[in-house]
């Protein structure tokens, strides 16, 4: 009985431990984590349209749907400058390969100008799947400035000279250029959704 | 039960058994998938293993602290709370108070839970020994550890990216082979590198009386 008991005994006591810790260490760090959350989130929404100075939250209209690559979009947020309506901030939330998404902020003038898109939380691969949220690499930097007439397409290979609505994928990344391409695309959207003064159509 | 009074290691053996002898992916051939996904860029390998050391040096600290308390039969659930409480503890220090650190290396962190090596150093050295040679083996496995995934994600990176750190090495000079950082091509490295290793090294696997052990416990 003692055999059985004592070890029993000790891994619960470790349980309980490590459980004490780690729920001590949660509300230690939870409104600290919330603070840089918030400071990450308005720091990401001038960043990515930097033409304004001044958001709000904006309700998305009623029945509105994201197609299933779209986990949510998070929220859209109106950006004014001296009270003008100067452009969206998309917040989508956007299944990569990893089923924690990639936490995307995009940016798009009042005419539908993608202004800026900045990576938030993720769990992709790295060396594969980062290479497509780096900065540094060419992913990101197709969508800077496209005004598309037509819904963004994403191929392998882009051949030079063709549209600039075609996204030309990373090899070895498929899933995470898809990720952001459902994103932009998302958000190009919703932009359309929208008049000149900043209201639903 | 209690343990037995095995003579302490001295410094430079484990240094040498951590880096060499033994080293934990290369000679033991231990923690293989981090090892495999993560060597696709030398940043990534170096931010994977010193990540990974970090963690290693905690847990077999603690794991020492309590060697005597541990109970043989429940040790290896106990060894696994021990290290996923570390690793946990680390990501949410790591979210809240050091951002730049969390940006570089939060993708690796959960990964560190899966790393058998901590479980293997947790048994087989610091179950054994005090909480000082304890550190010094979580010091010198990890260290191990990143020296290995160095040397595989520079094999990598320059076959199949032509960059080494990010930096241009072979624009113009060939097409890189994008095999290299895909995961066919970490099977290909990681074999590459170990047979280095074992031609550096004698082409000897680590022999049953390995340095950290003693004759008793490791006579086949």
């Amino acid at each position: 009985m003692r055999e059985i008991l004592k070890p029993a005994l000790v891994l619960l006591a470790i349980c309980a431990g490590v459980t004490v810790v780690l729920a001590l260490v949660f509300q230690g760090t939870k409104p600290v984590i919330a603070e840089r959350a918030a400071a990450d989130l308005a720091a990401a929404k001038s960043e990515v349209l930097a033409g304004a100075d001044a958001f709000s939250e904006l309700k998305l209209p009623e029945g509105f749907a994201t197609d299933e690559f779209l986990q949510t979009i998070g929220a859209v947020y109106l950006g004014t400058k001296n009270g003008l309506y100067r452009g969206v901030v998309v917040r989508a939330l956007s299944r990569g390969y990893e089923a924690a998404g990639v936490l995307l902020t995009i940016g798009l003038s009042n005419e539908g100008v993608v202004t800026g898109i900045r990576v938030g939380d993720h769990k992709e691969t790295p060396g594969l799947g980062t290479k497509v949220l780096d900065k540094a690499q060419t992913y990101l930097g197709q969508y800077l400035n496209l005004k598309p007439a037509t819904n963004l397409l994403l191929v392998k290979n882009k051949t030079a000279g063709a549209p600039s609505h075609q996204i030309d994928a990373i090899t070895g990344a498929t899933i995470t250029s898809r990720a952001v391409w459902r994103a932009v695309q998302g958000a190009l959207e919703i932009s359309q959704k929208l008049t000149p003064e900043g209201a639903w159509k | 039960m209690s343990f037995q009074p095995f003579d302490t290691p001295k410094a430079w053996d484990i240094a040498v058994a951590g880096l060499i002898k033994e080293n934990p992916t290369l000679k033991m051939i231990l923690g293989c998938c981090p090892t495999l996904a993560v060597t696709t860029a030398v940043g990534n390998g170096l931010g994977m293993g010193l990540a990974t050391t970090a963690v290693l040096m905690c847990s077999n600290m603690a794991i020492s602290l309590l060697r005597g308390v541990i109970p043989e039969k429940v040790r290896i659930p106990s060894y696994i709370i021990i290290i996923a409480g570390f690793v946990t503890v680390v990501m949410y220090v790591l979210k809240a108070w050091l951002p730049e650190l969390d940006k570089a290396l939060g993708i690796y962190i959960p990964l560190i839970v899966a790393n058998c090596i901590l479980l293997a150093r947790a048994e087989m050295f610091a179950a054994k020994y005090k909480p000082f040679p304890s550190l010094l083996d979580g010091l010198f496995m990890g260290l191990g550890f990143t020296l290995a995934l160095f040397t595989i994600s520079t094999v990598r990176e320059i076959l199949g990216s032509g960059t080494w750190f990010g930096l241009v090495l072979t624009k113009n000079l060939w097409a890189p082979a994008v095999l290299m950082i895909l995961p066919p091509g970490g099977f290909l490295a990681f074999g590459l590198v170990i047979t280095g290793m074992n031609k550096l090294t004698n082409g000897k696997i680590a022999t049953p009386m390995c340095a950290t052990c003693s004759p008793e416990r490791c006579a086949p």
